[in-house]
């Protein structure tokens, strides 16, 4: 299947290409301010600047890079100029078809996991500080909800055939998700505040919910790769099942 | 490879949709010939050939191509078919040499050297963009990827539709060029009837998703023709007869299935040879019995 994926490369070139850059140029910029930091006109700034750059610089190019695995656009132009009605004359299975798009996706995040890991390692080493595994763990946390959306959004477009009504379907799961986490929020502070009415400004509070938030990171982290598999894996049996079910129809 | 008499055979295929049935549809196309599959816009022709190629599964039938079943033995079918559509089905970006590069590793016995020998031969660009393609270029293109990968059924689904007389003359060639292989067989739907008549060996006619017609395009163009008369004889002739008529300010054109017959029957009327066309536009109003 050499030739599918080459016709998925080279469709698809465009987004890779400016995704990268725009991840390289900021990579770029992170460089020369933190060279700016050390012995340039930045350098003042450098106590209040340097925990706040380490970690931007280290983790940004990561989303960009990361976002480069998606490419839905593909899938638009294979629709657009009827590829996918001709690729059923094709002798390529829909569980090759969708192995292919998956496997191609896993090497894509992967690749991006270790060039993340890489320029957060350079950034660690120009910074004078070692890799702090915090870093570490938020590349993978991005590398999971990426991994979601790009796992779920491919079954979406065939079957709805439309890039808007994949993304409007996606934002309201968001949005219910966002909901449910500001409630929970909302919840914990209202039920801290009741039991400790003493907290006039807040110190203890803000404390504890650092605290319950580095550690729900820290299992979203350990669970990440699992459910990143998981996750490909579902794409996958979702896609077939989604090629078979346009058959019937 | 098993062998096989017939290179298509369908048997009783059913397939509904919301106001459409496609309905016991049975032909076959003998090996080696060329099967027109004519009928007029919506008839089913490209449910069909959506149904041949499992593109949608069918309710019920069976369907036969080279020999195998079209469902359980799906992908070694298509290593050994072509599906040419109305419209190019690359992307725009794409170029000639990029088409190559897809197809050689999809079709195990994909001829690189026969498939620039084609681009050659239709004067194609190797390394211009499809998208500036004209519709013409574009539909050669289409037909030089199909016959590159050495296959032993062409599918064409309106392939000549829109093109002009002269590009439509060279492919209708190439065609039979093709089939100086005995082996290989076509089935074209069309409905350019005069294409048809020129290269098929074979017609089937198809309206509102039934069969009207299949056999010999030479025996279906003997056995009917159109007796033309006035009004008034028009009325004398046997309802049993009649396929449909159409009627005009100057007489009548009477389609019938059994020209020889009816040439004895009613000697005083002309009994001229007919056209697909023709029998198309008549057995599509048979229902009405006149028209105009």
């Amino acid at each position: 299947m050499k030739g599918l994926l080459f016709k998925d490369l080279y469709i698809g070139r465009k987004n890779y290409i400016i995704n990268i850059s725009v991840a390289l140029k900021f990579i770029i910029i992170g460089l020369l301010i933190r060279a700016s930091m050390v012995c340039g006109n930045l350098q003042e700034y450098y106590k209040s600047l340097d925990a706040t750059t380490y970690y931007i610089f280290s983790i940004a190019p990561s989303l960009l890079l990361f976002t480069c695995c998606g490419n839905n656009g593909v899938t638009i132009a294979d629709i657009r100029c009827k590829w996918d009605i001709f690729s059923y004359s094709l002798p390529v299975s829909e569980k090759q078809y969708a192995l292919l798009k998956y496997k191609t996706k896993f090497v894509f995040l992967l690749t991006a996991f270790i060039l993340s890991v890489l320029n957060a390692l350079v950034f660690a080493v120009i910074s004078h500080r070692s890799l702090s595994l915090d870093i570490i763990k938020y590349i993978l946390i991005i590398m999971l909800f990426c991994t979601l959306i790009q796992s779920a959004s491919l079954p979406m477009l065939l079957k709805y055939r439309n890039e808007n009504a994949v993304i409007g379907r996606m934002m309201i799961v968001m949005v219910i998700l966002e909901a449910g986490i500001m409630f929970a929020a909302f919840k914990f502070k209202d039920n801290f505040f009741s039991a400790n009415p003493d907290d006039q400004f807040g110190d203890a509070f803000v404390e504890k919910f650092v605290d319950l938030a580095l550690n729900l990171r820290d299992i979203v982290a350990i669970a990440a790769p699992f459910v990143i598999i998981i996750s490909l894996a579902a794409g996958y049996f979702f896609t077939v099942k989604e090629l078979k079910r346009r058959r019937i129809s | 490879m098993c062998d096989y008499e017939n290179a298509i055979e369908i048997d009783g295929l059913t397939k509904k949709y919301d106001g459409f049935t496609l309905d016991n549809i049975s032909f076959n196309v003998p090996k080696g010939s060329i099967m027109g599959f004519i009928g007029q816009n919506g008839a089913g022709k490209t449910t069909t050939i959506n149904s041949l190629l499992n593109i949608i599964k069918k309710d019920s039938g069976t369907i036969r191509i080279l020999g195998l079943d079209n469902e359980k033995d799906e992908i070694a079918i298509k290593e050994q078919i072509a599906a040419v559509f109305d419209e190019l089905p690359f992307h725009d970006q794409l170029n000639a040499n990029h088409i190559s590069i897809i197809l050689r590793d999809i079709f195990k016995e994909w001829d690189n050297e026969k498939y620039f020998e084609y681009l050659d031969r239709f004067a194609l660009p190797r390394k211009k963009k499809i998208g500036q393609f004209s519709k013409g270029m574009k539909m050669k293109l289409q037909i030089a990827a199909a016959l590159s990968h050495n296959a032993k059924l062409l599918i064409m689904d309106e392939a000549t539709t829109g093109l002009d007389p002269v590009v439509r003359n060279e492919i209708l060639d190439i065609f039979l060029e093709y089939l100086q292989d005995e082996n290989h067989s076509i089935l074209m739907s069309s409905h350019i009837t005069s294409d048809l008549e020129k290269i098929a060996d074979s017609v089937t006619f198809i309206d509102k998703g039934k069969l009207l017609l299949t056999g010999y395009k030479d025996d279906i163009l003997e056995n009917h023709g159109v007796m033309k008369c006035s009004v008034d004889n028009y009325k004398q002739i046997d309802e049993a007869d009649i396929i449909s008529a159409r009627i005009t300010d100057f007489g009548a054109e009477v389609m019938v299935a059994d020209k020889k017959v009816c040439s004895q029957k009613y000697s005083g009327i002309i009994m001229d040879n007919t056209t697909l066309e023709e029998i198309m536009l008549f057995y599509v109003n048979r229902r009405k019995k006149e028209w105009h």
